[in-house]
């Protein structure tokens, strides 16, 4: 599949977003006493999202034609949000290096930890912003719509609530606030995901018949909203409510939501470059 | 001719789709099997007794807001001060980005040497007074290129756009197309190469 390098780079780059930005939010509400009972569970979410972050970028390379010239991609950044994307996504992973480290290396250094995860929150969320721009082209108007810019900050917080809370998960000693802030988290980016499609929907029929019938046609579709969506709502229940699902169960709708967001991404892709060109 | 944007006149009601262009503009470029620079498209439609067929050649428009410029992040598309828009391959990364944003697909991607190719007008040829390639191989003189304003005047009932083409508002292509009545009438399929797509 000739877009897998894209589907890979996009969901693996938003859920080292997700990856940063939940546990920062976290630290930044929790006092300083719960943070601590929490720092086992969030430091093992802290040392993934360089090597996440690295990742994507090597499948970012791996789409290139010619990988070797992939430094000149910044130079057109006056009007070019590829280029933006690219020099933001660079920032990112610098900072998610800065971040992973500190995990790894100086776990107790917690205000160093949440400066550079707010600096890399933010950068981050910026890059997912700029990824949604890449694809509100004039000329495509299958892409262009505020859900499909939406989608990269509802991959990043489903991805990273959902390993928030497998991690939490196995620490007994996780504050009941944390499971409720990540639950609250789960479902509002599952709202939004849901929210967003029930507008793209009637757009997209207006605009492509044939987009609208390989996407919205397409079983895999249903199937992840079931799946990729339904068993992290699933497990968000409880967690609102403060209480804590099995592991296990976390474990698996943490795997639904990267196959439920690989797919919705994969579909996102070849429902319209399938069709290209146009004329 | 400076400072005039330079565009192609296609008579679709005189093109026969011999695709001389085509093959002109391929061995001009040595381009390999797969990227067509210049693609000469079959739109058919209509029933017994009154179905139709016309060929649209058709290539880079050479926009008077080409998108490939404003979305290369790489900066290899400029915009000639006679309006045409020229692609460096050497910086091209291949990222494709172009082939997406483009509504004309006149960017292609070329999987021989990982990297985009498209149109360039010919320059060379321009720049020493010559015709594009296509211009001089079409056998019924149906491609014209020159000033667009020239073009215009010469042909009055040249149009920008047709219905089965892309809206030229995104990007005001330099181009202009003397229609024939079916064009009006709603295509059943288009034929490009080995590609059908039903409309």
């Amino acid at each position: 599949m000739k877009e897998l390098p894209l589907i890979l780079f996009t969901v693996l780059s938003q859920a080292a977003v997700g990856l940063v930005a939940i546990p920062t939010v976290l630290e930044s509400l929790l006092g300083t006493e719960k943070v601590a009972a929490l720092q086992p569970a969030l430091r093992n979410v802290g040392r993934l999202v360089f090597p996440l972050a690295l990742a994507s970028l090597a499948a970012s390379l791996w789409h290139l034609g010619a990988p070797l010239g992939a430094y000149r991609a910044v130079s057109n950044f006056g009007s070019s949000w590829l280029a933006r994307e690219i020099i933001l996504m660079g920032l990112f992973t610098a900072c998610a290096a800065a971040y992973s480290h500190l995990w790894q290396w100086r776990p107790e250094n917690q205000p160093a930890r949440r400066t550079v995860g707010l600096v890399a929150a933010v950068v981050g969320l910026l890059a997912v912003f700029a990824t949604g721009m890449v694809y509100q082209l004039p000329s495509r108007p299958d892409w262009s719509h505020w859900s499909n810019l939406m989608a990269g900050f509802v991959t990043a917080l489903l991805i990273g609530g959902m390993a928030v809370s497998c991690a939490v998960a196995r620490h007994a000693g996780a504050p009941v606030e944390a499971r409720r802030y990540l639950g609250y988290i789960v479902l509002a980016a599952a709202a939004a995901l849901v929210l967003g499609l029930a507008f793209y929907g009637p757009y997209l029929t207006g605009v492509s018949g044939t987009t609208t019938a390989l996407l919205f046609g397409n079983s895999w579709f249903w199937l992840r909203l079931l799946v990729g969506v339904g068993l992290p709502v699933w497990v968000a229940a409880p967690l609102v409510k403060g209480e804590q699902p099995g592991p296990v169960l976390v474990r698996i709708a943490l795997v639904a939501v990267v196959a439920g967001e690989l797919v919705g991404r994969t579909l996102f892709y070849t429902s319209v470059l399938s069709q290209l060109p146009l004329f | 001719m400076a400072n005039k944007q330079l565009g192609f006149f296609i008579n679709v009601e005189r093109c026969i789709g011999c695709h001389a262009c085509e093959v002109a503009c391929k061995d001009k470029n040595d381009l390999e099997v797969g990227p067509r620079w210049r693609r000469v498209r079959i739109v058919e439609g209509g029933a017994y007794p009154k179905p139709f067929a016309y060929s649209i050649s058709m290539a880079c428009n050479h926009c008077k807001d080409p998108i490939c410029v404003k979305v290369c992040p790489v900066g290899a598309y400029t915009k000639r001060e006679d309006g045409l828009v020229i692609h460096d391959q050497s910086r091209c990364i291949g990222c494709r980005y172009c082939t997406f944003a483009c509504p004309y697909a006149a960017p292609q991607f070329d999987e021989s040497k990982g990297k985009a190719g498209k149109c360039s007008g010919c320059h060379d040829l321009v720049d020493k007074g010559q015709e594009p390639i296509c211009v001089q191989a079409c056998i019924l003189r149906a491609l014209e290129f020159g000033p667009l304003e020239e073009l215009q005047q010469k042909h009055p009932g040249a149009v920008q756009s047709l219905p089965v083409l892309p809206d030229p508002k995104v990007t005001d292509p330099s181009v202009r197309l003397q229609p024939r009545p079916e064009v009006n009438s709603r295509p059943a399929r288009i034929v490009d190469g080995h590609r059908t797509r039903q409309v």
